[in-house]
């Protein structure tokens, strides 16, 4: 719990530091101002340029923002999320700066879980935020089809725990591969290979795409085995990191 | 206080550590020696429980390492060779992340950074990002950090090196202050002064052996070379055609009124050396035995081990 505590500490202070949340909130949250605004202002600008009459090729209604919003977060939002944990335990296993931790008997355990932990709070935080912002955004600039909170709530949860797992899946990667860029490029592959096969009858409801789609029907409801199972997998990812973790050597 | 029975260690095939063993007293400071790459890092990686070793046992006051090692890692302190921090951290909270982490109350955390901070000559830099310190800077926070928890035991990878030369001096008598708060130091280094400046015990270590394990003063009785160094009153006149009819004399060596006689029996001449001379009407002013420095016994050894 020691180790817990001083590492969950330490997370904060470096991802102040590092500008992590940032980052971080630039990947999350700038789509949920910037989604609305665009989908605003791109038929007037296309319509300057083409000089013609598109309002009939957009779909411009707060709902559509949230579905642009949740596409942006799936394509650009992850590969931030990604890319930024990438090095979560590479870096300081490389550059040996579990040494001293680990000479003053700082359990591996706790250092995955306070890393985890901390950046899906962060993250969750943060996707709510974004969903909320995008919401407000949607219905003062744009008319039609509203989605109710309990909807945007919903849509929140299935991309929360679709980060949940691309976290624990980045970390678990961070933990043996040397390259905070590779670990990325790998998690990224998978992520991505996974919206691929959602579409197969049974392996599709056990893809973590599924949940991005769900998001888009601002629905739990025919999800639960699809959280279960990403949630399932998350902890497997976990529980693989601690044990490479107990047996990697430092120094 | 330590026991390391028949550690082995390898990598795949090569054998880094070869069944090494040796005991450290408390309140000791023991020396470990050995050329670049013969053992000395990998021997406290495994020590300071960074690194796993293949066979052996290792004890702590009695107590299994391998077995209790989360809880025995409490009464040690290691500093490596190179120390690593989070450089956007400054001395005041790394010291307060590692007293976290080693279960240390927030009252003892806070007086015990102020102690060793002043103890290490960093009180001014306290606050300082730990990334814009000097490499002697963070090589004293590396020590802090060692003894931040007062441990019992604690492992000194290459204190001085890359120290000026005042640095060098300032460590060595840290490290001397802390025998006397019983604090046992396990030194690894490759300046021997270093070790003949402050250590009791020695061990040299060379392709992942332990060539030689004991007292620093009992080892240089041990490596005694066979020159007696003998200085009279009067210039030498043709002493050293006389000694050298002697069985047991090498050779013999003038400088006006002293004389070096080196013998290839030292039990004889150890007997018979001194009552001819006293019989001889020069004064004898002086006459030692020469006794050999850490160095040479250091490269002594090694060489033979190289030639094996």
């Amino acid at each position: 719990m020691k180790t817990f505590k001083a590492y969950f500490k330490k997370e904060i202070m470096e991802s102040k530091r590092q500008y992590k949340y940032i980052i971080l909130s630039i990947g999350i949250i700038a789509f949920a101002i910037l989604t609305p605004v665009m989908l605003k202002l791109l038929p007037k600008i296309l319509e300057q340029q083409l000089k013609g009459d598109l309002s009939s090729l957009f779909v411009a209604t707060p709902k559509s923002a949230i579905n642009e919003y949740i596409k942006n977060l799936f394509q650009i939002g992850t590969l931030f999320i990604i890319f930024t944990l990438g090095s979560n335990l590479n870096e300081e296993i490389n550059e040996e700066k579990f040494v001293f931790p680990y000479s003053k008997g700082a359990v591996p355990a706790s250092i995955v879980l306070a890393k985890i932990i901390h950046y899906t709070i962060v993250v969750t935080i943060l996707t709510f935020i974004g969903f909320l912002i995008c919401a407000y955004y949607g219905s003062i600039l744009l008319m039609g089809e509203k989605v109710s909170l309990s909807g945007i709530l919903n849509s929140s949860i299935l991309m929360s725990v679709f980060y949940f797992f691309n976290i624990t899946l980045v970390t678990f990667f961070s933990s043996f591969v040397k390259k905070g860029v590779s670990a990325g490029f790998i998690t990224v592959v998978i992520t991505f290979l996974s919206a691929t096969f959602v579409n197969f009858n049974t392996a599709g409801n056990f893809m973590p795409y599924k949940l991005v789609q769900g998001a888009n029907l601002f629905t739990l409801e025919n999800y639960l085995y699809t959280i279960a199972f990403s949630i399932m997998c998350s902890i497997l990812f976990i529980i693989a990191t601690i044990f490479k973790m107990n047996k990697v050597e430092v120094i | 206080m330590l026991k390391v029975i028949n550690i082995n260690k390898k990598y795949g095939e090569f054998e880094v550590l070869k069944n090494i063993s040796f005991e450290i007293k408390k309140g000791a400071i023991y020396g470990f020696l050995g050329p670049n790459g013969a053992g000395k890092t990998t021997t406290m990686n495994i020590l300071s429980g960074l690194i796993d070793f293949n066979d052996g046992e290792i004890y702590l006051d009695g107590e299994d390492f391998k077995k209790n090692k989360r809880q025995l890692l409490k009464k040690l302190g290691y500093l490596p060779q190179n120390p690593v921090f989070y450089n956007y951290m400054n001395a005041n909270e790394y010291l307060h992340f590692i007293g976290e982490i080693a279960n240390m109350t927030e009252k003892n955390i806070k007086g015990r950074t102020e102690e060793i901070l002043s103890i290490v000559k960093l009180t001014e830099s306290a606050k300082r990002k730990i990334g814009h310190y000097s490499g002697g800077m963070k090589k004293r926070l590396g020590i802090a950090v060692a003894l931040f928890n007062n441990p019992e035991m604690v492992f000194l990878d290459e204190p001085t090196a890359a120290l000026d030369p005042e640095g060098r001096m300032e460590i060595l008598e840290f490290i001397k202050g802390l025998k006397t708060v019983g604090t046992t130091v396990f030194l690894s280094t490759h300046i021997l002064s270093d070790v003949e400046r402050v250590c009791d015990q020695v061990s040299i270590i060379d392709k992942g052996q332990i060539l030689i394990s004991d007292n620093l003063e009992d080892l240089k009785n041990k490596y005694i070379q066979p020159i007696f160094d003998i200085e009279f009153e009067k210039h030498c006149v043709k002493l050293d055609e006389i000694l050298l009819e002697y069985k047991w004399v090498d050779s013999v060596s003038i400088v006006e009124n002293k004389a070096s006689v080196y013998v290839n029996n030292l039990v004889i001449a150890k007997s018979e050396l001194l009552k001819f001379l006293v019989q001889r009407e020069n004064t004898i002013l002086s006459y030692d035995i020469r006794k050999s420095n850490l160095e040479d016994i250091f490269i002594r050894l090694v060489n033979k081990n190289e030639n094996l």
